[in-house]
């Protein structure tokens, strides 16, 4: 329901008839499915309307559920499950709903069947990473299937790091870095990390992706304070080339409040000054007064 | 990104979708729920139960009869149907039980005054089953994970009065707190799982969850109110995760969640109630996702719940309507009635920046979360 056009001109006659039919067929074969599924009937005729109501429709938790059974049941006991079918059945729903939860659950339930299908499946996540690199459902799949796999955390970060290089305005993937940070970042790691959100940062200054994934190694290489003074004067150099620009300036202010040894008044109250006019939104936010370092 | 070169508050008055089409969202919630035939109705069957309890809800906070103008007698004896000898509820009947369905189906017997009508304790015994060893909820019985269904349970148990005073308790909330804590990430916020992405949606949930369990203590209210804040887009309207377009639901599970934890003055609000203004459909009713698109009952709901949160009706024609409650969704009068508790945060006196200033000591007594 999300992003339908609100039409200009009403539909023809036939566009109505059109629809018209297609819910009348629709709500005819739901009902024999739903029929079928009370009376636990199993038969390839009903294995047949529960996939095609799928292709048309793959959000129906009922009917996913029901094709389960039907698997389960006609395996029998001690049977296995052909996954092979599932996966091109879900293949082809995603393919039509990206964001599908019950078309991504019913994969995992088959591939964790048969978990030699794992590796695998890490390529399909990629295709459908690359038609949309902010799909939350692919990237949570790809984690379980990850572990499915064995994949190594070196593995992850790689495939996240990877995404990153494609385009950096990605932040489901500084999601995954963020993910793996330890507490506390020793000197060489931090000024590695900082060195990948840098280049997003100095190149997109008003993209936000970069900007929480900086705040948060920050957070964890406080203690450095040789470093935390290098950043500080990076973002004053990037305040410079970006006057007008949101980010540089609360990165450099939250950075100066956190370490008030390199700190003035004068460039606290400048930045929340220039915060407050080129952000007025979050005015209350930002707060009235400056705050005392 | 925030607003670079638009002014902080537009006049609501000057904008010609300023109007709120009261009568006309009345009207369209009553005309969807009987078109029947319609494609759309078809093919969200599966999920009727939270429709209803959308428009319900959307019917009671514009102070709509809804028993008398929804026909809450036939509602819910359709509710009923819908419940399974195991006590959780379907989306439809015939449809399958689910926790997310078991919730919407608890809301509309509260709405209708009907909740003694359905078999409580079962459906109570229900949701207990779904809990995990580690705390999480399977939204049914085929095992799925997300904490979606921790909200789910927590709310659901709290509507039936069968959350607290229970000996043995019906569920451990230590160890659903637990699960939920544990989806927090490097931004504050939470996601489906561990390990998960921060999502709006998910965040309304776990906070909503943190809230009914009385333990808001373990949200970083600092970082993700900023975080939430920070989901202002140019248009005023709010986005769900960076770098996404405007969503009208968001209006409903940021502001919420800001309201829960005191920070709903850290966005521009008048700006965000001109947003949602400007997603009416003047002809039929409704509310779009966006402006120009088509209304459904989904993001009519949350339209209105998100002006009712702003207290925009308060300033209008419309003032004395029921306000929402942020952790229940459900109009406050009857949250009260009902006797629900939660947490809410009071609002913060402190600003971002100051609580940056004071807190750089206890930040480094806190180390953000761990892997």
């Amino acid at each position: 329901m999300h992003g339908r056009k609100k039409q200009t001109q009403p539909p023809s006659a036939e566009a109505v008839a059109a629809l018209a039919k297609k819910a009348a067929n629709y709500r005819k074969l739901s009902a024999i499915a739903l029929a079928a599924k009370a009376a636990k009937k199993h038969d390839d005729a009903t294995f047949a309307v529960v996939e095609k109501l799928l292709t048309v429709n793959p959000d129906v938790h009922t009917l996913w559920n029901f094709r389960k059974e039907m698997l389960l049941a006609r395996a029998g006991d001690g049977g296995a499950v052909a996954v092979g079918p599932e996966l091109a059945l879900t293949a082809a729903c995603l393919k039509k709903q990206p964001k599908s939860y019950g078309s991504w659950y019913h994969r995992l339930w088959a591939v964790r069947r048969e978990p030699a299908r794992a590796p695998a499946e890490l390529e399909l996540c990629a295709e459908f990473l690359k038609l949309d690199e902010r799909n939350f459902h692919c990237w949570n799949y790809r984690r379980d299937v990850s572990r499915l796999a064995g994949e190594s955390p070196a593995d992850v970060l790689a495939y996240a790091r990877g995404r990153l290089d494609a385009n950096f305005s990605n932040y489901s993937a500084f999601h995954e870095l963020a993910a793996h940070l330890p507490r506390t970042l020793d000197r060489e790691t931090a000024r590695r990390e900082l060195d990948v959100a840098r280049q997003a940062l100095f190149c997109e200054p008003d993209d936000q992706s970069a900007w929480w994934y900086h705040a948060d190694v920050l957070r964890r290489c406080e203690a450095e304070a040789d470093l935390v003074d290098a950043e500080i004067a990076t973002l004053r150099e990037l305040r410079d080339l970006e006057p007008g620009s949101k980010w540089p300036a609360l990165a450099l202010l939250r950075l100066l409040l956190r370490t008030p040894r390199a700190a003035t008044h004068v460039e606290v109250a400048r930045l929340h000054a220039d915060l407050r006019r080129i952000d007025p939104a979050h005015a209350h936010m930002y707060g009235a007064d400056v705050p005392v370092i | 990104m925030a607003a670079l070169s638009e002014s902080a508050s537009p006049e609501a008055a000057a904008s010609p979708e300023a109007v709120f089409h009261d009568e006309k969202h009345a009207s369209y919630l009553v005309a969807v729920s009987k078109n029947t035939e319609a494609i759309e109705f078809v093919l969200t069957e599966y999920m009727r139960m939270s429709g209803v309890y959308w428009g319900l809800t959307a019917m009671a906070l514009l102070g709509r009869d809804v028993h008398k103008e929804m026909d809450g007698d036939a509602v819910v004896a359709w509710v009923l149907r819908c419940q399974h000898p195991c006590g959780g509820f379907g989306g439809g009947e015939g449809h399958d039980p689910h926790l997310l369905y078991t919730l919407s189906a608890l809301q509309i017997l509260a709405l209708l005054g009907a909740l003694d009508k359905c078999d409580g304790a079962k459906a109570a015994a229900y949701v207990a089953a779904l809990q995990q060893g580690d705390g999480s909820f399977h939204g049914d019985e085929w095992g799925e994970v997300d904490t979606r269904f921790s909200y789910c349970a927590l709310s659901s148990l709290a509507i039936l009065g069968e959350l607290w005073n229970r000996s043995p308790p019906l569920i451990d909330v230590a160890k659903a707190v637990d699960f939920v804590d544990r989806c927090r990430n490097f931004d504050g916020g939470y996601g489906a799982v561990p390990g998960a992405e921060s999502h709006a949606g998910q965040i309304f949930c776990c906070v909503g969850a943190l809230a009914i369990a009385k333990r808001l203590d373990l949200v970083d209210g600092t970082l993700l109110g900023w975080w939430l804040a920070e989901r202002q887009c140019d248009s005023g309207g709010l986005n769900g995760r960076p770098e996404k377009q405007a969503d009208v639901c968001y209006s409903w599970w940021i502001l919420s969640s800001l309201t829960i934890l005191g920070r709903s003055h850290w966005i521009d609000e008048a700006k965000l109630a001109a947003f949602i203004l400007e997603c009416q459909e003047g002809d039929g009713g409704g509310v779009a996702d966006r402006p120009g698109n088509m209304a459904d009952v989904f993001h009519t709901f949350f339209g209105i719940g998100g002006l009712s949160l702003l207290s925009w009706f308060d300033g209008t024609a419309y003032a004395g309507r029921p306000a929402i409650d942020p952790v229940f969704a459900l109009p406050a009068p009857l949250v009260a009635e009902l006797g629900l508790e939660a947490s809410v945060c009071p609002r913060a006196t402190a600003s971002l920046l100051e609580t940056w200033a004071r807190a750089r000591d206890e930040a480094k007594a806190t180390p953000p979360p761990s892997p």
